[in-house]
């Protein structure tokens, strides 16, 4: 045990003498894995969440396509559907796209209907008449408008229509609320220019889990201009969002792992003529091969801990307290609403050793295998140079 | 007296089989008793290095034997070389070869870093060691920024600290001046003195010509040529 | 010593590292209703998408878009939206009740 803390006593004294170096790669090194790690927290947190509360999504969604495009459903196709035996409710849904010139924003607006429940994540409540809406908190900050003040929306014949604010969602629903309006089913009607005998689409209540497929594939036989959706498909869809395949997140954790292997690829490229020196010095003076490794591995977990841990410790601020702000302009894109991020942390602990292991075992294996060859040599034949 | 080391046709080429290969010592035999004080003499070139480093365990004779305290150590695994580098040898270098960019006592102590001995007692040692060769004072400076003949006398306290039975110095006077080749040569007198076995490479005369040395064994082409007793 | 300060170091970022964990794993508790709440609501409202990218229809609603939206002005074309290069295309498209039934 002596030995071991003596020879790491040397290690940091031979990292000390080359101070600022050693500093900016840890810097460096820190900031690598720091941005590591940064993107597997967010897409992991994320994707828990998402996967959490769309658990909730409907069984099945039925849409009707028209030339490769989603078209307004009619809604007697919901007395054909409510045929198809293991079928509970079969519920039409109204709700479109808003663009708003006054910000530049898309909104989603959505009709409900008078019984839906109050909500805990809604400060006010609920339209329950016409010309009542209730606003999402990134429509409601855009447009400094808030409960018992008035929204104004063009309809689809140009008219302006006016609503009474009566409901704003809470910042915590903001990933799910952020740029909805909810409105009467007949203001939505109105305002889209839509026939009361068509529907955006319609939910399809299933009893038995099990048999969503069999009952996609009645309703996709009955109804061959239909493309029903399944939750097992809506929850599959934000597996993808953010993984590695995404253009974007594939950019920056490649560029990160290449600044990573520069670092290491310096290491790796040898020995300088100084370092060879001082290993054939301390074989001469009494340090066997295996003492000259420990003292390597040391350099190596001194930098690469260091920088693993501390890099660690940067992501997990940066996503979870300061809400991904450094990624937050390249997420956000051109959307004029976006929520701001408040993640939940969510940790995969493989993942974080999965870090571990592209990082450290890497850098301080650069360390070693350089001064193998040099510390099996005679010392004699080391110093002669 | 006893004998500590000995060479039997011991022979060592450099690069062998290759277009750079170097004979550096053919066919060399001696014996060194414990206690003595023995000079290599020679030119440039003439091997003197070359059997103090197979003598010192810091390479294989190619052809040969080299027995210490009895040991054939040509053989050994690397690992009980080290030890023996460890535990019988201090070698002072020609070039001195401290560690530059870390501080004097800390150039003492790393002879002793790969033991289990404590890190405290370690240090203790070293500053006795550095007391009696007057460089205490200068323990926490960065090697470089001493003088030559400081530097020398770092270099004999990290040899002793591991109180070894046997110093090997290589041309211990080529950087120093003539009254500091003077101190080093009190230095290691008093060391032969206290019983330590000394063998010093030198083609020096200052060094040679001292009358406290027992043998000088005159090397030239890589083999013995004269072997003088005083 | 200087290996008891690096040690000292080391144990002190695991020691914060630990903290956040554990602080995280509080939090996690602590908004298991927010969680729930909003599962309620989006089955009170018949959710099927979460309100991040507001750019397009198919990055707004990624799970209800058509096969076709994102390749709307021709198959190769070059991403529009920012946010579409952070959705990756459905890694089974084949998998699709839609498709599989068009083959048989």
């Amino acid at each position: 045990m002596e030995k071991h803390k003596k020879i790491l006593e040397y290690a940091l004294s031979s990292l000390l003498r080359r101070k600022y170096k050693n500093l900016a790669v840890i810097a460096v090194f820190s900031l690598v894995v720091a941005i590591l790690a940064s993107i597997l927290f967010l897409t992991h947190s994320f994707k828990v969440e998402a996967l959490n509360v769309l658990i909730g999504a409907p069984e099945l969604i039925v849409q009707k396509v028209s030339g490769g495009r989603h078209d307004l459903i009619p809604t007697d196709y919901i007395k054909r559907i409510q045929g198809i035996y293991g079928i509970g409710r079969v519920i039409p849904r109204y709700w479109g796209y808003y663009y708003d010139a006054i910000t530049d924003g898309n909104y989603t607006l959505m009709g409900v209907d008078e019984d839906v429940q109050k909500l805990k994540l809604l400060d006010g409540r609920m339209p329950t008449k016409n010309s009542e809406c209730a606003i999402g908190k990134g429509i409601s900050d855009v447009r400094f408008t808030g409960i018992g003040e008035k929204m104004y929306l063009i309809d689809s014949k140009g008219k302006t229509l006016t609503f009474h604010v009566v409901g704003v969602f809470t910042s915590e629903s903001a990933i799910l609320t952020n740029d909805l309006i909810l409105l009467n089913k007949e203001d939505i009607l109105s305002l889209f220019g839509m026939s009361s005998d068509r529907a955006t689409d319609v939910v399809v209540q299933v009893y038995n889990e099990f048999e969503v497929p069999f009952v996609a594939g009645k309703i996709r036989e009955m109804l061959p201009d239909t493309r029903p959706i399944m939750k097992g498909e809506i929850i599959r869809t934000y597996e993808t969002v953010f993984s590695w395949r995404s253009g974007m997140i594939f950019t920056v954790f490649f560029g990160a792992l290449i600044a990573f292997c520069i670092l290491a690829w310096d290491k790796a490229t040898g020995l300088s003529a100084e370092e060879r020196q001082e290993i054939g010095i301390l074989k001469a003076i009494g340090w066997e091969t295996s003492d000259i490794l420990e003292l390597k591995f040391w350099e190596g977990i001194v930098i690469s801990l260091t920088s693993f841990l501390t890099g660690l410790i940067l992501a997990y601020v940066h996503i979870f307290f300061l809400g991904a702000s450094l990624f937050a302009s390249a997420l956000k894109g051109w959307s004029v609403i976006f929520p701001s991020f408040e993640l939940i942390p969510y940790v995969n602990l493989y993942q974080v050793f999965t870090v571990l292991f592209l990082t450290v075992i890497p850098y301080v294996a650069s360390t070693i295998i350089p001064s193998w060859k040099v510390a099996i040599t005679d010392p004699d034949v080391v110093m002669r140079g | 007296m006893d004998i500590v080391i000995k060479t039997e046709g011991a022979t060592k080429v450099f690069n062998p089989n290759m277009p750079n290969e170097v004979k550096a010592i053919t066919d060399v035999s001696i014996e060194i008793k414990k206690g003595e004080l023995v000079v290599l003499k020679g030119p440039s070139g003439s091997g003197k290095t070359s059997l103090l480093s197979l003598i010192g365990c810091m390479s294989r004779p190619t052809e040969g034997k080299v027995i210490i305290n009895g040991k054939d150590v040509a053989k050994l695994p690397e690992r009980f070389l080290t030890e023996i580098r460890q535990k019988t040898f201090g070698f002072v270098f020609q070039m001195f070869n401290l560690i530059k960019g870390i501080s004097v006592i800390e150039n003492v102590m790393l002879p002793l870093y790969p033991t289990d001995t404590k890190l405290t007692a370690i240090k203790k040692q070293a500053e006795f060691v550095m007391e009696k060769l007057n460089i205490l004072k200068k323990k926490n400076f960065n090697v470089q920024n001493l003088s030559a003949g400081e530097q020398q006398r770092v270099a004999i306290a990290r040899a002793l600290i591991n109180e070894p039975e046997i110093i090997l110095a290589d041309e211990p006077t080529a950087h120093l001046d003539t009254k500091l080749s003077e101190d080093l040569i009190k230095i290691l007198q008093r060391l032969n003195e206290d019983g330590k076995t000394i063998i010093m490479a030198t083609h020096d005369p200052f060094v040679y010509e001292r009358p406290f040395i027992n043998r000088i064994i005159e090397m030239r082409d890589g083999m013995v040529k004269k072997a003088m007793v005083r | 010593m200087k290996y008891k300060i690096f040690i000292g170091v080391i144990l002190s970022e695991l020691l914060l590292l630990l903290a956040l964990y554990v602080f995280g794993q509080i939090l996690i508790d602590n908004r298991r209703d927010e969680i729930l709440f909003k599962k309620a609501l989006v089955k009170e409202l018949m959710l099927t998408d979460l309100a991040i990218w507001t750019e397009a229809r198919y990055t707004r609603h990624p799970s209800q878009a058509d096969l076709f939206t994102p390749f709307q002005d021709f198959p190769s074309s070059i991403e529009h939206f920012p946010a579409g290069s952070i959705i990756a295309p459905p890694m089974n498209i084949k998998g699709s009740t839609w498709i599989k039934f068009e083959n048989k």
